[in-house]
């Protein structure tokens, strides 16, 4: 915004580099290096057996021998959110990195071809779209029965069209440039167009997208898991545990409370990996 | 710009067939044995063949699909798999549950989103748009089921401040819109009023809570984008002070996608819905979906989707037609 | 005929904040404008006259800052001046037309809105009162179907119209400072014409003080009463119109003269160019003396040590350790 001038001020400046200034820059791998650990070795984090039942204490309170206490059958709820958490975040991950693949090359397609294929393209997309997303996961995960594999594929349904959308627009604007009339005129078969030379240019922004969208992804999935249609138990998924909870509202806090710090957990990650993944972006094109 | 309207509405039109087709290949098509479903999980063969054919399930698809599309036309839904009764009726009697809680929510979420995005930006940089910034992002990545329980837990059920389930205690007013707030206040019925609304708080700070980010957010983006637009120099050199560019000339600019943008998000709010209903037993149709869900019922299934989706279009068709009132430029090029 | 000076520049210094330190793009910058004169400023794209411009009005970027130097105007120091007292004399006292009136104007508001802003602003009233003196002055500056165009957008305007409607928000508080930036650099040849002699018009009728920028000399030759020109952030010659178009005595005036169609160029030779480029920012930093000194064909040893001091003669004044020879 336009600011009043003032009188004065020096002309220097000076610029130092110091260990402040490279962790404020460089934390959030140190963040996705938790996540990592906690998703390839959970037996680290949470020594105890997330599916071991134990009828002697069920729904106990929190305590040093179980940290976020025990659930309606006995098992320690710390261990079961430390493998849900794995859960939520794998099976987002593949939902997305998928959709976003799916996405990129139909989209792709379709910006590059133009005429009825974008067309056709563009109407599914359309029908995809105008669906709220949840209802959508809803109704496809209702038709083909509950289970993991109806979660990826409903999710990834409702998922791809959105990057379809941004490929295609992001394809339309740099095909007008002139490296790719260069790349044609050399006679460079379209896929290898498509991967060679626009692909580079269109990473930055999809891996930003892609792990804003893994956040959202947790949130659906464990939505769908809620409603019953996601992993089914004894799995242990934060969804399915948060409704488990539910019947204990009143003697249970920490069943309810505790395990969807979990999922807010990862999803924050998730967005502060996805703005400094942005703020890079932008900064490497200053 | 008739022709520009047209056009959205042949659009909207193709895309509820889209939608309508969707659910009938969902319902019909995929599933591998819709009848045994119906017939219950110690039917012998005979019992499911029987079903199905009850249920008209062993006509050929496209006849299926014909009764189903001519059905929907005429307002018909369908049998229910596990009542037995027609869907619609049931539909139609729970739909202002949800249609009050929608429409609190869309409105405050509305307003609040906006002024706080509004605030965010103009306030750059200063220690109030960091708040708003963190309480965005906390917000957007709160599972919006998960919230709503710890509310009922702790501000119902611990506090006692607020009821947990359902949207009345008392009898509820005489029915005029199907409101119960509304209603209250038209039938002068102060105490059923103060109980509704009562009833609404934790629900609608549940939908709230989980969509104001995504408004405040973009309408932050608009107006910094705004912001930069050479005419807000020509206003200050003309005198203008902060608050006359912000209002008068940046805001009115900066509003046009985050219309839109509202229009989508109440797609994201009907999905929200669901999860809230079941968390308060509230008797919408998001619930009606959930009860549906359990016992695989699938014509029940299929018809809340093909009304949220209905409801979602028609939203969005509002939003194509109020934006050329809004803006000038587009209703050059329409 | 000396008249009253209305804005005084002296020794403006300007420098943007930009990574990790201050360029500095404006050096010890003076001026005069006087009432009933216009003043033309010209100089290449990063010559500092825009900032120059901006600077008086007190419109930097959020990362300019004056660093030295006053600005009086009635007898204040602009410079010294609260925002408030600051916001009272914009568009009131003085005002300011900016570059590229196809994009200056408020896409989704009625032309004749955003002409009467100004009095709306400053006196108060409502737009419904206002509206008719917006309509005068619309009239008075050459714009025909009013009605039509006050209630027009601006996409629908031509950028000549737009211009004229610009200038019409320009004088309608009848200020004593106009400053144009750019006025005919967005539009075609005959439009320029019309704006040019609209600009000299309205001068004339009010007796305004003028600051005209601009990078082309030959527009700003036919209406201006005196030329400051710049290069590198500093003045380096200033005069009125006629000795500087007859007898330029900087280097670098005498090279723009030398490029433009009206100097007595012969028919069919080489049309005499400039070489070399003109400097950045950065570069002009780093290099003390003076910043024409890689392109002048007249530059001595002192020309790369420190900028020359200004020598002054009848109001033409220059700084040259070598200037060009009265011829």
């Amino acid at each position: 915004m336009i600011a009043d001038t003032t009188q004065g001020t020096r002309v220097s400046a000076e610029r130092r580099v110091n260990a402040v200034e490279v962790a404020s820059r460089w934390w959030p791998l140190g963040l996705i290096a938790i996540w990592l650990v906690i998703i390839v070795v959970p037996g680290l984090v949470a020594p105890q057996d997330p599916l071991a039942l134990n009828l002697q204490s069920t729904l106990a309170p929190p305590s040093a021998q179980h940290l976020f206490g025990t659930d309606q059958a006995g098992r320690d709820l710390w261990a079961r959110c430390v493998w849900g958490v794995r859960y939520s975040l794998g099976v987002s991950i593949l939902i997305v990195v998928g959709a976003a693949t799916i996405g990129t090359i139909i989209g792709g397609v379709a910006g590059l071809f133009r005429g009825p294929i974008d067309a056709l393209l563009m109407r599914t997309t359309d029908v995809f779209l105008a669906f709220p997303y949840l209802i959508l996961a809803i109704a496809i995960a209702s038709a083909v029965g509950p289970g993991l594999t109806t979660v990826v594929v409903a999710l990834t349904a409702v998922w791809w069209p959105g990057y379809a959308r941004m490929v295609r627009g992001q394809v339309l604007a740099l095909k007008e440039l002139p490296f790719v009339e260069g790349a044609r005129a050399a006679g460079t078969s379209t896929l290898m167009i498509l991967l060679r030379h626009l692909l580079p240019h269109l990473l930055p922004q999809l891996s930003a997208r892609v792990s804003m969208d893994v956040g959202y992804a947790v949130l659906a999935l464990t939505g769908l898991s809620f409603l019953g249609l996601g992993a089914q138990p004894p799995t242990p998924e934060l969804g399915a545990i948060i409704a488990e909870a539910h019947s204990h509202l009143l003697v249970a806090w920490w069943f309810t409370t505790l395990p969807g710090l979990f999922v807010l957990a990862a999803v924050l990650s998730s967005m502060v990996v996805s703005d400094w993944l942005e703020t890079r972006n932008k900064s490497s094109f200053a | 710009m008739a022709y520009y309207l047209l056009r959205r509405l042949v659009g909207a039109v193709a895309v509820l067939f889209g939608v309508v087709t969707g659910t009938f290949v969902l319902s019909h098509v995929i599933p591998s044995c819709p009848a045994c479903a119906v017939a219950g999980l110690r039917a012998g063969p005979e019992q499911v063949k029987a079903a199905a054919h009850s249920l008209g399930l062993d006509r050929p698809v496209w006849d299926q699909y014909a009764t189903y599309i001519s059905g929907l036309a005429h307002g018909d839904f369908g049998i229910s798999y596990a009542s037995r009764q027609p869907i619609g009726p049931a539909i139609l009697s729970a739909l202002p549950a949800t249609l009050e809680l929608v429409f609190y929510s869309f409105f405050i979420y509305a307003v609040l989103g906006v002024g706080l995005g509004l605030v965010w930006a103009w306030r750059d940089n200063r220690p109030e748009s960091h708040l708003i910034r963190l309480l965005s992002m906390v917000g957007t990545a709160l599972p919006v089921f998960w919230f709503a329980m710890v509310m009922q837990l702790w501000l119902g059920l611990r506090m006692g401040w607020f009821p947990i389930t359902g949207r009345m205690q008392l009898d509820p007013p005489a029915n005029i819109t199907g409101f119960y707030t509304i209603d209250s206040l038209l039938t002068g019925n102060f105490p059923a009023f103060i109980d509704a609304s009562w009833h609404l708080v934790l629900p609608v700070i549940a939908l709230v809570i989980w969509q104001f980010a995504v408004a405040a957010r973009l309408t932050q983006k608009s107006v910094l984008e705004e912001m930069r637009m050479p005419y807000v120099r020509t206003a200050i050199a003309k005198g203008a002070g902060t608050r006359r560019v912000m209002l008068g000339h940046v805001f009115r600019n900066a509003i046009n996608p985050v219309i839109t943008m509202l229009g989508l998000q109440f797609g994201w709010l009907l999905g929200g819905t669901v999860l809230v209903e079941v968390v308060f037993s509230w008797p919408g149709i998001g619930i009606y979906m959930y009860n549906a869900l359990q016992t695989f019922d699938f014509p029940a299934i299929m018809a809340v989707t093909v009304i949220i989706t209905i409801g979602f279009v028609v939203v969005n068709l509002i939003v194509d037609f109020v934006y050329p009132i809004v803006d000038p430029r587009i209703r050059a090029l329409a | 005929m000396a008249q009253a000076s209305v804005c005084s520049v002296s020794d403006l210094s300007v420098a943007y904040h930009s990574g990790d330190g201050w360029l500095q793009a404006v050096r010890t910058v003076s001026f005069d404008v006087r009432r009933g004169e216009i003043l033309a400023v010209v100089g290449e794209t990063g010559s500092g006259k825009s900032t120059t411009a901006t600077a008086v009005i007190r419109m930097l970027p959020a990362n300019g800052r004056v660093i030295s130097g006053s600005v009086m105007f009635d007898g204040r120091d602009l410079l010294g001046l609260s925002t408030g007292e600051m916001r009272k004399l914009r568009g009131q006292q003085i005002a300011y037309v900016p570059q590229q009136p196809m994009s200056a104007f408020n896409p989704t508001m009625t032309i004749g809105r955003q002409v009467a802003e100004p009095l709306v602003i400053h006196r108060g009233v409502s737009y419904t009162k206002a509206a008719p003196e917006a309509g005068r002055r619309l009239k008075e500056m050459g714009i025909h179907e009013v009605t039509r165009v006050m209630r027009s957008y601006p996409h629908q305007l031509s950028g000549g119209m737009l211009q004229r409607a610009m200038i019409a928000t320009a004088m309608i508080c009848q200020p004593r400072l106009l400053i144009l930036d750019e006025p005919t650099s967005a539009l075609d040849v005959t439009i320029q014409r019309q704006i040019l002699s609209l600009i000299k018009q309205v001068q004339a009728d009010y007796q305004l003080a003028v600051v005209l920028i601009s990078h082309d000399l030959t527009v700003v030759s036919q209406v201006a009463d005196r030329i400051l020109v710049m290069y590198g952030g500093r003045g380096v010659e200033v005069g009125s119109t006629q000795e500087l178009m007859t007898a330029g005595r900087h280097p670098y005036t005498r090279g723009l003269l030398r490029s433009t169609m009206s100097s007595g160029v012969e028919h069919k030779s080489r049309l005499p160019s400039l070489s070399g480029y003109p400097p950045n920012p950065q570069e002009v930093d780093r290099e003390p003396g003076c910043p024409f000194r890689p392109r002048c064909a007249r530059a001595v040893s002192e020309c790369g040590e420190k900028f020359p001091p200004g020598t002054f003669q009848d109001g033409h004044g220059w700084a040259c350790y070598n200037p060009e020879p009265l011829s």
